[in-house]
């Protein structure tokens, strides 16, 4: 899934940062900046004062709100260059804010307007409560398509083609860089512009990618390299020890070629920029090809996440549920022998635990700790939404004082965005997440699953629904233990049992 | 930032020239405001030569077409370049406030 980071992330080679005085004097020069910085990743024209703008509104509150009027403090503002984009990062360490309290805008009222243009200009637009280490306001700009570099699909014929009957000869390697526009056509094609990230319709942010290493993208050619398809590994956050089998399609006429497999053989033995623990994939469960083409590449089912993504996504050429939000299958094959863990899975899900876990092949141990006092310190917890998807998710990356508290509040704020689906990711070698998860399942959130080597170890996943109406008759599980798994979730869904 | 205040009759029409931004707004709000009274019926705000604008900016506007408002008046605009309509259009100011392709137009009888 694509999911915008709300991580630190490591110092980039073409990471620019400029510290300035709260001042207002000052929201010029960090115009400026960015502004050039901008320039210098590749913006221009209406784009750079798009930016400028952005820029200003989120300067601007936090010279005007972030501080008491005669507190002389400073900001650090940050130009990341992103596969063609650029992410700026406003620091602070001003006055604690909830975003969730934005007034929404109405035109002719002046409420929420700062905000309200920063998310229309921008691509993403987030603020992190980073607890005692300040503030951040995020902003993502993607540099706009060349002509012609879009998906195209005017150019594209309306009539889909027939599928080739006969077995043809074919290869599977890694992707050229000229490729790339073929890769996103295909995207189109596949699945319209419904795509989990959108990085997939742009030909240079794929090339950029991959050059970064942040993706591995593979392609099925015919013998006279005619583009057939394509997959890639994405390396979701910048410590992953895993990465995701994703984008993962092939043009109609090729389907039943077994491309899909090929590509997904290619990218399991291809070296990696690191070493991987293990890789994990989404299967959509309003149809089952996908979840049987993940058996064969030798991966097994671990959660389903309920109602991730929306109605519109669709896969042509393949019938499938078109009535309710989509679910998918978690599925992970590990890439290394594990070592044996003592995990701190809470009572009532341990023995649904081991069964996943057994059903990836590891026999992990079990703790029960002793009842002490609350976890204290500073909770720290990551979060990121994917507001297209309508999807976000929560990872306890420590427990602390008030983390039941900290969730419940970013839950709040995600629910009045109305993202409909909450994933919450706990550790589960952290004993705290034997004691707390009762607490996280009294605010709403249930079982989903589990996720080997996830960004906050190996994790037991909770998720919420905000308003969605499922039924889970609709959701299509392909394996015994993907149907024994949606059956556990049913069972402990607040809404379904009911 | 320049501004430029003529008044015809019961018409006002403040030529701003630069950026309006959170430096210079409360500047022209308070031209705008004070450039308002009892008799003005009409506000031209011709913005041939604003090349920028941001939320204070158009709080700005905001503030000074309320007054003219509530005095029975209307505030329109003339002369915008393209990067500021496409901001005052995202905010939905061009349909708050009528835009004129020139002063002149702006201060026809109707």
């Amino acid at each position: 899934m694509s999911l915008a980071d709300a991580a630190p992330h490591a110092p980039h080679s073409d990471t620019l940062k400029l510290t300035l005085p709260n001042q207002m004097p000052y929201l010029q020069l960090a115009q400026s900046f960015v502004r050039e910085a901008a320039a210098h990743y590749g913006f221009q024209g209406a784009s750079l004062s798009q930016i400028e703008l952005a820029v200003e509104e989120a300067v601007t509150n936090v010279m005007q709100h972030g501080y008491d009027a005669e507190e002389s403090q400073a900001f650090d503002i940050t130009c990341e260059h992103l596969p063609g984009g650029i992410r700026i990062i406003i620091h602070e360490m001003g006055m604690p804010f909830d975003p969730s309290h934005i007034p929404e805008y109405r035109p002719g009222e002046s409420a929420g307007m700062g905000v309200f243009l920063m998310k229309t200009i921008m691509d993403d637009c987030s603020f992190h409560n980073l607890g005692p280490l300040g503030k951040e306001t995020h902003l993502i700009k993607y540099l706009p398509a060349p002509a012609g570099e879009t998906s195209a699909p005017e150019a594209l014929p309306t009539a889909e083609p027939a599928a080739i009957t006969q077995k043809i000869k074919y290869g599977v390697r890694l992707m050229r860089e000229e490729e790339a526009i073929e890769v996103s056509r295909c995207a189109y094609k596949s699945h319209g512009y419904s795509f989990f990230d959108d990085h997939i319709y742009y030909p240079a942010r794929l090339v950029e990618l991959n050059r970064s290493g942040e993706l591995i993208s593979a392609v099925a050619v015919t013998e006279d390299n005619v583009f057939m398809g394509h997959g890639a590994l994405l390396y979701q956050y910048p410590e992953d020890r895993i990465a995701e089998l994703t984008f993962v399609f092939v043009n109609v006429e090729y389907r039943g070629q077994g491309a899909l497999g090929r590509l997904q053989d290619f990218l399991l033995a291809t070296p990696k920029p690191r070493e991987l623990a293990g890789i994990y994939a989404y299967a959509v469960a309003n149809h089952v090809f996908t979840q049987k083409a993940l058996v064969k590449g030798g991966f097994n089912d671990c959660g389903i996440l309920l109602a991730t993504s929306p109605v519109s996504w669709k896969f042509k050429g393949i019938a499938g549920d078109a009535s309710q939000r989509i679910s998918v299958v978690l599925a992970f094959k590990y890439m290394e022998t594990p070592r044996r863990l003592t995990l701190y899975a809470p009572a009532h899900h341990r023995d649904m635990v081991a069964k996943l876990y057994r059903n990836l092949g590891v026999e992990h141990g079990f703790g029960t700790p002793s009842l002490g006092a609350p976890p204290a310190g500073t909770p720290e917890i990551l979060s990121s939404v994917n507001a297209a998807e309508g999807c976000a998710e929560i990872f306890v990356a420590r427990y602390g004082d008030g983390v039941v508290r900290e969730v419940r509040k970013l839950l709040r704020g995600f629910c009045l965005q109305q993202v409909a689906a909450i994933n919450l990711f706990l550790n589960l070698e952290d004993p705290a997440t034997f004691l707390l998860t009762q607490e996280f399942e009294k605010l709403g959130f249930f079982f989903a699953g589990i996720l080997p080597c996830a960004r906050v170890g190996d994790s037991l996943i909770l998720q919420y629904l905000n308003n969605v109406d499922l039924d889970y008759s609709k959701i299509a599980a392909y394996t015994e233990a993907a149907k024994e798994i949606l059956a556990y979730i049913q069972a402990h869904d607040p809404v379904s049992t009911i | 930032m320049t501004i430029t205040a003529t008044h015809a009759g019961d018409a006002v029409v403040l030529c701003v020239a630069g950026r309006l931004d959170a430096i210079t707004s409360p500047e022209f709000e308070k031209t705008c405001l004070k450039s308002i009274n009892s008799e003005s019926r009409r506000m031209v705000l011709d913005f041939e030569g604003v090349e920028y604008i941001s939320s204070a900016g158009l709080r700005a506007i905001l503030l000074a077409g309320k007054k003219i408002h509530a005095g029975g008046g209307v505030l329109g605009f003339s002369g915008l370049r393209d990067t500021v309509k496409s901001t005052m259009e995202m905010a939905g100011f061009c349909a708050l406030f009528p835009v004129y392709e020139s002063t002149e137009a702006a201060l026809e009888p109707r």
